[in-house]
Parts: C-alpha cells; structure tokens; sequence
C-alpha cells in the first residue's frame, strides 16, 4: 500500500498527526502494536468490568484555550462532554506528616490564594512561582496563540535550571517547596532532573482552568477512533514495525510491518520511543553522535496504579482530586520510601456489564511512582505468566499503598472495593516502554531536546519525546511535526479559525 | 591547552562523531558546504564539542556564526581562555 505519510505509533501523538496530516489532504496510515489506538486513554476490561486508565483531568481545555481548539479543530468535541473540575480546591494534597491540607484553585487569583491560605508567609515565594511559570507559557508556541514554532532557541533548555534549584531559590519552607513540586506526577521527571520551562509549559494551564471529560479517557479515545475513521485514514492495529526501508541517498521509502506487508510512503512520522529507530535502521543512517543521543534517552518514572471501584461517589473525589505524600521531604519527595512518595487518587470511569445491560460504578484510580529497578528480577517474564515470587511482591506492595490511603485518606479506603494494582511490568508489556514509563522518555534538563527532522530524509519525530508530556505535551508534539512538514504558518492559519 | 592541542582534540571528536575524513580538516573547510554538514547538526556539532571540553556552550549566537572547522577552533580556544 502506497501513502502519502505513514505514522509509527497509534497514541495521542500518532493519532493527532494522522488527523492533521488527512486535514491537509495526505493520505494516511497509522501502526499501532496494540489492539486499538490510543491504548492508555481506551481503559481496559477485567473480570467484565471496563476500567479507565488514562485521561484524568488536564489544563487548556477551557473555551478558547489550547487544547480547546486542538479539540476542536479535529472535530474531537463532537459528542463529548467536559465539566469544570472544583474551582476551588480542584487538587487537595494530604499531608501526611501533619495531616493538614493543601489545596490548589484555578483562576490566576485563586490559585494563590489558595496556597496563601496554607502558607501565609509565604506570599512573595508564591507570586513568583506563578508568575514565572505563567510567563514561560505564555511564551511558548501553541501555548500562546500567537506563536508558532521556528522562532523558539535552540538553546532554551540548556540555559535553564531544574524545577528544584527554582523552588529552593524562592522559598527555605520545605514544605512548600514539596507543594511546588507535586505536580512532577504529571510529567513522571523528578524535579532536580526536570528543566523549569518544561514543568512550566505542563503545570501552568492548571492555574488558569481545569477540566474532565464524562467517559474519561474511553470517551476521548471513542473520539479519536470516530475522527480517524471519518477522516479515511488506514489503521494497522496489532501490527509492528520490523524495519524502515531507506534507499542510497538516505531518503526513507517506507517500513515493514512484522505480517511482512510493506508500506510505502516517502514522508514517515515516528510516534513512538525514538530509540526504536537504531533497531530499525541500519547504522549508517545517523551519525555516531545522533545514535549516542538516541542511546542516552532515560525514561519517565513508571508507576504503581491501583485500580478499585466503589458503589457510590465518594465525596472527596468528587469532580476533585487528592494527593497523599509527606511534605517535610521537600523536593526529595519523588526518590522517598513507598510509606513518603507522593499517591495520587481520583475517580475514574468504570463500567460494569449485567444481565440488564451496562450498569455505571465508580472506579476508583491510584496511582504512585515506582521505580522499575525493583522488577527486574521478572523483567523476563509476560503479562499472565509472572511467578509466584512476583505475585508476592505485587501483593504487599497493594496491602502498602492500601495502607496509607486508610491512613491520609480513610473514605477513600471505606469505598473502595476489589481493588488490584497494575506494576511497572503491567505498564511495560501495554505501553511498550522497555522501563514502564508512564510518560515516555524523559525531558531532562541535562540533554539537548529532540528535533523533528532526522538525518534519514522523509523521517520525522513526534510523540512526548519531542514537546512535552502528557495530553497536551503529546498534542503541540503532533501540531510541531506537522508545522515542519506541512510549513508552521500553514498549519496555525488553519488552527486560529478555531479560536 | 595549546592551539595545536585544541584543533586536535576538535577535530579528532568532529572526524569521530560525524563519521569526517581527518586529511580533509584543514581549518578553511566550510562545515557545510565541503564536509556535508547542514543545520539539523548544528545541536550534535554542540554535543560533541562538550563532552570532548567539558563546557558547557551557551553562546546561541556565536555558535550560529560558526561556518569554516577555523571558526570552530576559535570559538573553543576563546571560550577555553575565558573560563581560565
């Protein structure tokens, strides 16, 4: 089959650029390992109960506001419903320590109030912490409207400073320094590793607004999946990459899928881990170096998730979310025991077959980092086959976190039913991150990032490796590799009639 | 670090990382014209001059003016007398 772009890796990113691209008139395929595309945002279905996984809540999804248009622009928001999170209070962390809590609002003057409250002396370290990520995203492309990408500096991340180093410039209060840093869960890089620009561009939306989706992540999957069909693009579904075709002048052809069916395309996106490419490309592709930086990537933190269900709504999850950690660790947080780290608990989509049809539960979602060096003992081992040992492990490591969630947050523990945890080695085997990386490689303050172009002509980077993580990090990604193809302007002009 | 060790050190990690012909380096080759580089390197160009260093480069500007492998031996012997 022949293609005006082939794209590599079927998420948000993948999907998004297979959108845009058939927006502009390409014609389109999309490989994805997994059964559907979008597998962290589809859920999943156990013992006949469908749980979502990955969508929660997200900044930027206001009317007007960046992932908005995004939505809009690829016709997602059709039949999609969003609700405003609690303005106040959207996110509520537990102090562990101490047991008070810590609240964060949305609305810029909310927002400070709202850690005023919890640390009154500390106004000026809190003004700042605002104000300067609120001006990193406003600088931005995509993130501001009126800029586009090509003008940004080559050198912007090597000339910042990590997430840590600002928060112990601003304030000696560990415990707010801890605060300051929490959201660190929602790009999966410790804050002495993260750069500031980077944290910015992902926690700075939330100050402004926050939204959810009814049907979570199912429903945003359902609306990619209805947007690809309708826009004609070919999805190549449990299907794998075995090799790129190049020809002698470095020029990228297509690639091999591992049922042996070629497909050509002179234009390939890849949406996925970019260190996949050194096993698909013969070596003198890229130069030594590229291959080198290639190799260095390290991945985001994988996770512990917990996932439980309970009959009713509990109140403090309500349209909210909670965060259990101990804030005297300061910005240690992220490397502390599992009894310290940060837990992080919403509701989640559920769905429940019965004799009389689909019923709605409350799912109940868990999630805390967790470090995949632990599982290496069975990193050889697949989903469905783990040994007892392993069975072992996972199971005290779900009577620990279900311990400190009846501890910080005890209605939580009362509610919830049959819970059961996934490991790093679950987001492994689903996510296909060698290191069950939640968020894909890594952004770090020590390397240069990605760019789209490669050597291999025709062959573009997307994905989180390139802007960011997350929903919205994997959506600029898409609209940067587009822009490089199909020229920036071009793309924004398009973009800006859905203002 | 003297001038001769500098051109050497440059071009030994250029000729290794970028895969170059070291009879070819002679200070007036343009980068991009005669040895083939182009802007997607200039990020890797940077890289490798790090590591071989150990400096950290933040000159965006200066670095943007590098044309000829003379102008990168410029930049590091400059920025190597400013650190000392």
């Amino acid at each position: 089959m022949k293609y005006d772009a082939v794209i590599i890796g079927g998420g948000i990113s993948g999907a998004t650029c297979a959108l845009v691209l058939s927006h502009f008139g390409c014609r389109v395929a999309v490989v994805e390992r997994e059964a559907h595309v979008t597998p962290l945002l589809h859920g999943f279905v156990r013992h006949g109960v469908h749980h979502d996984t990955g969508f929660h809540y997200a900044g930027g999804l206001g009317p007007g506001e960046i992932l908005d248009r995004f939505f809009r622009f690829l016709g997602l928001n059709q039949g999609m419903e969003l609700y405003p999170l609690r303005a106040q209070g959207f996110d509520r962390i537990v102090d562990q320590s101490t047991s008070d809590v810590v609240e964060f609002s949305y609305g810029e003057q909310s927002w400070r109030d709202s850690l005023l409250a919890a640390f009154p002396r500390e106004a000026a370290a809190i003004n700042r912490f605002q104000q300067t990520v609120l001006s990193i995203c406003d600088s931005l492309p995509y993130l501001n409207k009126e800029k586009t990408f090509g003008e940004d500096a080559l050198f912007a991340n090597s000339q910042d400073i990590s997430l840590q180093a600002f928060v112990a410039e601003l304030t000696q209060d560990r415990r707010l320094q801890a605060v300051l840093c929490m959201h660190c869960l929602l790009h999966g890089t410790p804050p002495d590793q993260i750069p500031l620009r980077l944290h910015a561009a992902v926690v700075g939306p939330y100050c402004r607004s926050v939204y959810g989706i009814r049907g979570g992540g199912r429903q945003l999957s359902q609306s990619f999946a209805a947007s690809l069909q309708q826009a004609n693009v070919d999805l190549y579904c449990g299907s794998r990459v075995t090799a790129m075709s190049v020809d002698p002048d470095n020029n990228i052809t297509g690639v091999t899928l591992s049922s042996g069916q070629e497909l050509v395309a002179a234009q390939v996106i890849h949406a996925a881990d970019p260190r996949l490419l050194l096993d698909w490309l013969d070596e003198k592709c890229f130069r030594p170096v590229y291959r080198r930086r290639l190799t260095a990537l390290q991945e985001t933190q994988s996770a512990l998730i917990l996932f439980g269900q309970s009959a009713r709504p509990v109140e403090s999850l309500a349209d909210r979310n909670l965060y259990l950690a101990d804030l005297h660790l300061g910005t240690e947080l992220f490397s502390a025991s599992m009894a310290q780290r940060p837990l992080y608990l919403s509701s989640a989509g559920l769905e429940l077959s019965t004799d009389d049809g689909v019923a709605q539960r409350c799912g109940i979602i868990g999630i805390m980092p967790e470090d995949y060096r632990c599982y290496e003992p069975w990193q050889a081992t697949r989903r469905g086959q783990r040994p007892e040992e392993y069975l072992r492990f996972k199971h005290e490591r779900r009577g620990q976190m279900l311990e400190r969630i009846e501890q910080a947050a005890p209605e939580v523990a009362q509610a919830l039913q049959q819970p059961f945890l996934a490991t790093p080695l679950t987001l492994r085997d689903y996510l296909h991150y060698p290191q069950g990386a939640m968020y894909g490689v890594s952004h770090q303050l020590a390397r240069y990032p990605l760019q789209v172009a490669t050597r291999v002509r025709g062959l573009y980077l997307s994905g989180q490796a390139l802007a960011a993580p997350g929903l919205m990090g994997a959506m600029i990604g898409a609209f940067y590799t587009c822009g490089t193809l199909l020229g920036h302007q071009r793309v924004a002009e398009e973009l800006r009639q859905w203002q | 670090m003297t001038e001769q060790e500098i051109i050497t050190t440059v071009n030994t990690a250029l000729a290794e990382e970028f895969e170059l012909d070291l009879d070819e380096m002679t200070p007036d080759v343009s980068l991009y014209e005669d040895l083939g580089l182009d802007s997607l390197d200039t990020v890797d160009m940077v890289i490798v001059l790090e590591g071989a260093f150990n400096f950290k480069i933040r000159e965006e500007a200066d670095v943007k003016e590098i044309r000829t492998l003379g102008d990168i031996h410029a930049f590091v012997a400059k920025k190597l007398a400013a650190e000392s």
